[in-house]
């Protein structure tokens, strides 16, 4: 008898862990579900930042401008050569 | 411990996902367990007996039951203590799951949060990179741009230095090629000099021919111009004439047209004594009608008076025969009586009608008046046509005479403009002359420079003679010393050649050779003398060069001066044909004037004429209208004189017819008194005749036939006696008195005069109603009814007199009238 009352105790401890379990568990899966809601923005944000296509283009803007102040530098000076060339010729 | 075997706990990994479907499997390791207890317990039944044993038995299976139902519940609740067992180890690990989970999340919540500053790191920085590349970009299109401009701008640079150079090359070649073409065109000019050279020689030739030419032309102009003048002068000193003949024509018509005018005032003057002399008989007529008036107004209030007191006899007459009528039942005696004044009174009528005949043809006369005097206005409309036409004619001699005068001053004018040119003629002789002395001058100097420069060509041909002679010499010369020193050659061969053949004859040969050294030298020494001649030919030429360049000039000079001296020349011998042409187109203009003049002129003159003759043939119509007129009044008064006469035998008759009617009148009167009388007589006899009808109408018709006897004189005699009296004074018109003689006697009465007395006074008054002079003549008196007062017989005749004298008066006045009329037109048109 003795042992069913701390039995029945324990069951009523038990009770009370299950419950307090289960809050625990709702409590836990709601911040999961905010974690996970997070991890899908973060995600998202992850994505569109590294998929943001304005980087490239200006990249490429960059170069092509790049680029063509390389040939014109190169051109001019070129072109003033074989033009004083020419003219000398 | 087999028991413990089968339970198998179920440990799920830590970091995993967890899966809380794990922990239900332990459940089914459990069953196992059962299976073992069970069969062990079914063993110890078989064993018992079957009585005591059933009871025992039975009691034996509830307690077995009972004890199986023991063991169950024993296993059940060992079990369930390892189920809770298990759910606390399970709630433990859950709990330790759940705190890892917090502790993930809490890691993963630090995480996210770095991840997010991170994320804005990362924004950050990618927009800093935009920034810096768009600057980048920015930056490298900016440099592109001025790389680009720099070189546009060098390129420019370049282009416009290689434009540059370009530029001085070409404009270092065109200078090249404009000094090249210059020295081109200098060597050119030098050769063209050397041909204008000749070809102003030759233009000198010709200009010097052209300038006699000229000299000449002019000369001929000059005289061309000179009898031109003359001939002017002579078709001026014609138009003169021309001009004088017609101021002379112009003078006759003149003094023809004073003369006429002259002529005509002396007619009006004439024609207006007339007038005025029948302006005293009008008004002496004027009186004796005025007279006649108050004696034929007296006369109506006679004539009235007894028309009056007649009307009042017969209406008493009327009622008498009324009464009679009434009474005539019985009184046919009567009635025959009445029947025969009625046959009177019928006589009466039937002058009466005569007296309307006689009226009639009054009337007649009257409108062929009317229709005379409708001609008299024709004609005095032609009249009037013709003095228009005449003042028409004078117009036109007034023009006449203003476009005389005004060729008149265009002559003038003309003279002096030929005056004028006359003198700038002279001038234009004055400095022609001076300018052909200058001609002659510069012909002078001409043909001393011609001489002078036939002076130089001769000199030049002299030293181009020389020039050609020297290099001739200087030519011979040379073939001379070719010739020398082929010889020489020739010599040298000849002397090697036969040098070895013949050695004897070196002296000779040497002597040879130093004559012939000695030529060679005197020959070299020749041509060192030619050669030096040559240089100074060539001095010479040198200086003739010199000098040929020095007259070069002069001749460039004096070609200049030439040409300047020919274009003053040209100038000059322009402006005289201008001079010439303006001289010609003003003689042409004046030649056109003058013929203008001329025939301006001629159309004047032919104007007079024609004025002329129209003047002199409408003065003969005028004349002859006159005369016509003169005949046609002369007829006209002859007419109008015979109708007079027929007219005054008429009123004659009428006043025969007057004074019988009168002594009708008074006949009747006398018969109406006696009728009245008888009338009471018979009233007193019918008063007896009612009694006694048939014995008293035998003597009344005896009786009224005896009143009624009318006594005519002879109306031939009447007649006769006029008719004498009138042509013996119908020669003489003015101021004709006729005496009538008739006989004032006769009282009786005269049947047909009633009646033609009637009829001329209408007659009278149809012709004598456009004459108003001739109206006071008129005597209204002789309105004549067949019953008349008593005329006082000789007043009577006096009255016919003046009455007679009245009509000659009035037709005289009116033929003056008519007269001075015509006379007055006549002198309008004339004046």
């Amino acid at each position: 008898m003795a042992e069913a009352e701390p039995q029945e105790e324990n069951c009523e401890n038990s009770i009370e862990t299950m419950e307090k379990c289960n809050k625990d568990l709702e409590t836990l899966l709601e911040e999961m579900e905010r974690i996970t809601v997070r991890a899908a923005w973060m995600t998202y944000g992850i994505v569109t930042i590294h998929t943001n296509p304005d980087l490239a283009s200006s990249m490429k803007h960059l170069e092509d401008a790049f680029l063509r102040c390389k040939e014109q530098v190169g051109r001019k000076w070129q072109e003033v050569l074989k033009e004083s060339k020419g003219e000398e010729e | 411990m087999e028991k413990e075997n089968p339970f198998k706990l179920f440990v799920p990994p830590r970091l995993s996902a967890g899966q809380p479907s794990a922990v239900r499997t332990q459940g089914f390791n459990k069953c196992p367990g059962d299976d073992f207890k069970l069969p062990f317990r079914t063993l110890n039944r078989g064993e018992v007996a079957d009585s005591a044993t059933m009871s025992q038995q039975v009691k034996l299976c509830s307690e077995v039951d009972e004890e199986f139902e023991n063991e169950k519940l024993h296993l059940k609740l060992e079990d369930e203590l390892c189920e809770k067992k298990d759910l606390l180890k399970e709630n433990t690990a859950s709990r330790h799951l759940c705190n890892l989970l917090k502790e993930t999340c809490t890691h993963f919540t630090e995480k996210t949060s770095k991840y997010e500053q991170e994320r804005e790191e990362t924004r950050q920085l990618y927009e800093e990179l935009h920034s810096n590349i768009e600057r980048m970009t920015v930056a490298f299109e900016e440099l592109r741009g001025q790389a680009e401009n720099d070189r546009l701008e060098m390129s420019f640079k370049l282009k416009e230095e290689a434009e540059k150079m370009e530029k001085l090359k070409r404009d270092c070649k065109l200078e090249v090629s404009q000094k090249e073409e210059q020295i081109s065109a200098l060597i050119i000019q030098s050769d063209e000099k050397d041909d204008v050279i000749r070809d102003i020689k030759a233009q000198l030739q010709e200009s010097q021919n052209k300038i006699a030419d000229l000299i000449e032309e002019k000369r001929e102009m000059l005289k061309e111009s000179q009898v031109n003048q003359e001939h002017l002068r002579a078709e001026l000193k014609e138009a003169k004439t021309s001009l004088e003949k017609a101021e002379v024509t112009q003078k006759s018509l003149e003094n023809e047209f004073q003369t006429t005018v002259k002529t005509l005032i002396q007619v009006t003057e004439e024609k207006e004594a007339q007038e005025e002399e029948c302006k005293k008989t009008k008004a002496l007529h004027a009186a004796l009608t005025a007279e006649f008036e108050t004696s034929i107004a007296n006369l109506k209030s006679l004539l009235q008076k007894e028309q009056n007191r007649l009307e009042k006899c017969e209406d008493e007459s009327k009622l008498l025969t009324l009464e009679l009528r009434n009474k005539s039942a019985e009184l046919e005696e009567m009635t025959k009586l009445k029947c025969d004044k009625e046959m009177q009174v019928e006589e009466l009528s039937g002058t009466l009608e005569k007296i309307e005949g006689l009226l009639l043809k009054k009337e007649h006369l009257e409108a062929t008046v009317e229709s005379l005097q409708e001609r008299e206005e024709e004609t005095k409309n032609v009249l009037q046509m013709r003095e228009k036409e005449i003042h028409d004619l004078k117009a036109q001699l007034t023009s006449t005479a203003e476009k005389e005068q005004d060729y008149l001053n265009q002559l003038l004018t003309l003279k002096t403009d030929l005056e004028q040119e006359m003198l700038k003629n002279e001038q234009l002789t004055v400095c022609i002359n001076k300018l052909s002395l200058e001609k002659e001058q510069i012909a002078q100097e001409k043909s001393d420079v011609a001489a002078e420069l036939k002076k130089l060509q001769e000199s030049h041909k002299d030293s181009k003679k020389n020039e050609e002679n020297t290099k001739q010499l200087v030519e011979n010369l040379e073939e001379a010393n070719d010739q020398l020193r082929n010889e020489l050659e020739s010599l040298k061969e000849k002397m090697a050649k036969t040098g070895e053949e013949i050695e004897s004859k070196l002296d000779e040969r040497e002597e040879n050779m130093n004559n012939l050294k000695k030529q060679v030298e005197n020959k070299t020494k020749c041509i060192e003398e030619l050669q030096q001649e040559n240089k100074v030919l060539k001095k010479k030429i040198t200086a003739e060069s010199k000098k040929t360049s020095i007259y070069e000039g002069k001749v460039n000079k004096l070609q200049l001066e030439l040409e300047n001296m020919n274009k003053q020349h040209k100038e000059t011998v322009d402006s005289y044909q201008k001079d010439i042409e303006t001289k010609k187109v003003n003689e042409n203009k004046l030649h056109e004037e003058v013929e203008k003049l001329k025939l301006l002129y001629d159309e004047a003159t032919m104007i007079q004429r024609e004025t002329d003759i129209r003047c002199q043939h409408k003065i003969k119509e005028m004349v002859a209208l006159m005369e016509k007129h003169k005949h046609e009044y002369d007829k006209m008064v002859e007419e109008k004189d015979a109708e007079l006469k027929l007219y005054k035998i008429k009123q004659q008759e009428q006043l025969s017819s007057e004074r019988s009617l009168e002594s009708e009148l008074s006949r009747l009167k006398s018969e109406l008194s006696s009728l009245k009388e008888q009338l009471k007589e018979e009233i007193e006899e019918k008063e007896n005749l009612v009694k006694k009808h048939s014995q008293n109408r035998v003597p009344e018709t005896e009786m009224e036939h005896k009143t009624y006897v009318i006594k005519t004189p002879p109306v031939h005699t009447l007649q006769g006696e006029r008719s004498t009296t009138l042509p013996p004074e119908q020669s003489t018109r003015k101021k004709q008195k006729v005496l009538l003689h008739l006989d004032t006697h006769s009282d009786s009465s005269e049947h047909s005069d009633l009646l033609s007395m009637v009829s001329e006074e209408k007659m009278f008054k149809k012709l004598y109603q456009d004459y108003p002079q001739a109206s006071q003549l008129y005597s209204t008196a002789p309105k004549k009814t067949p019953t008349l007062s008593s005329v006082k017989s000789p007043g009577s005749a006096l009255k016919l007199k003046a009455m007679r004298k009245m009509h000659e008066a009035g037709w005289a006045a009116v033929s003056k009238v008519d007269r001075r009329r015509k006379i007055k037109e006549v002198a309008k048109f004339f004046a």
